[in-house]
Order: C-alpha cells, then sequence, then structure tokens
C-alpha cells in the first residue's frame, strides 16, 4: 500500500453533470481494484499553460487515493483510453510523506524550549507589584 | 548594523562592481524539503525569461533543491499548468 496522488485534465466543452461524472467514475475505478480514495478536488476551469490540439482552457480534477500497483496500472489504462481526458499524471507520495513527517518532527523540537522561556518571566513580572504594594 | 559591514562605493557615483550579495538557497533557508509540482507561484520565480528553468548560479538554490525544482517544473510543464516556451 502507498499514497499516490491524480490529476487529470479534460476538455473544457463538457457540461457540469459531465464534469461532476469525472471524479465518481474514477473513483468508481480505484474503489473497483480495492484502492480508498483519501480526497477528490475540482480545481475548475482554467487557461492552459500553451494550447493542446488547438485547445486553450481545461478542467483540473485532483484526486488522491490509496493502493497497491495494480490501481495505477488500470487507472492508468483508463485514462488513456478516455477521449475526454487530455492529460493525465500519477505521482507516488510516499517520499514526499515522510520528508513532511521529518520537517514537522524538526519543527516541534524547535519550539518547545521557546515555550518555557515565555512563560517564566511572565509569572514574575505579575507577583512582584503584588508583594510590593502589601509591604 | 548590517550597513557598517558592507564596503563603501566608491565616490562619484560609480558602482562598486566587486560586491555581491551573497546567494542563499531558500528552500534550505525555509526548511522546505517536498517541492510540489501544483505549487506553480513558487515554480514561476524558477523560470527564465523564455520560461527555461534558472540555473544554479543564478538563483543560488542548493544542488539537491534544483533536482527537486527540475522535476516538479517538468512535471508541471507535462499538465500545462506551466510553458514549456514563452516570449
Amino acid at each position: 500500500m502507498s499514497f499516490y496522488e491524480t490529476l487529470i485534465l479534460t476538455a473544457p466543452h463538457l457540461t457540469d453533470e459531465e464534469q461532476d461524472q469525472i471524479a465518481a467514475t474514477y473513483t468508481a475505478v480505484i474503489e473497483g481494484q480495492k484502492g480508498t480514495v483519501r480526497k477528490a478536488d475540482k480545481w475548475g476551469k482554467r487557461v492552459l499553460a500553451y494550447p493542446i490540439n488547438k485547445i486553450t482552457e481545461g478542467v483540473y480534477t485532483l484526486i488522491e487515493f490509496t493502493g497497491d500497483g495494480k490501481v495505477v496500472t488500470e487507472l492508468d489504462r483508463k485514462l488513456k483510453i478516455d477521449e475526454n481526458v487530455m492529460r493525465h499524471i500519477i505521482v507516488n507520495q510516499d517520499h514526499d510523506i515522510k520528508l513532511k513527517e521529518r520537517a514537522d518532527a524538526k519543527a516541534k523540537k524547535k519550539q518547545r524550549p521557546v515555550k518555557v522561556e515565555a512563560e517564566a518571566p511572565a509569572v514574575e513580572t505579575t507577583t512582584a507589584p503584588e508583594t510590593k504594594e502589601e509591604a | 548594523m548590517a550597513m557598517q559591514q558592507r564596503p563603501r562605493r566608491p565616490r562619484g557615483g560609480k558602482r562598486n562592481f566587486f560586491y555581491k550579495k551573497k546567494k542563499y538557497c531558500k528552500f534550505c533557508a525555509g526548511n522546505i524539503d517536498v517541492i510540489d509540482y501544483k505549487d506553480i507561484n513558487l515554480l514561476r520565480n524558477y523560470l527564465l525569461e523564455g520560461s527555461m528553468i534558472a540555473p544554479r548560479r543564478a538563483t543560488g538554490t542548493c544542488a539537491k533543491h534544483q533536482r527537486k525544482l527540475q522535476t516538479a517544473i517538468k512535471r508541471a510543464r507535462v499538465m500545462a499548468l506551466l510553458p514549456y516556451v514563452s516570449e
């Protein structure tokens, strides 16, 4: 089991219903191969950086999922067949997630000593004037 | 404070051609290990005019992060998020 992510670029001339179906059809493909979808995100219509087959706009959908190699091969095959899909990319995120976890752990270690220092002087300042008033 | 450490410019309004601001890897400084191909605004900063990938000597990026940048930009180009060429 690994973490993956696909970005699918589809043609802009589809109706809204058809665009909604894109995410649904490919989640079905993933779940058919015993994978799980973590997140399906629609970016909507965007202007492309360069025209593809004389088309200047495209609709992006991002799907994050987990599964094994079978899911990826099946998804890739289905995406290649689909005529409405202009471009697609499938990226393995295992290494990136590891690196992010490491960076978060480092950031936490750095934060801890700062908090202790900040709390200590604050207590002193509040108690000090009270004792003077009593005397 | 930092101003005092810099070498002074010669009088008469001439530029000091020997003084250069030191470049550093912004990913190392910001503790960024993962460079996402979907983050186009970040990647745009590392494209030259004509949208070529900027060399390390131009941006100061370290070798490790330049490699990651390179793959991120290339992935973005395939998905038409960034251009291959522009005028």
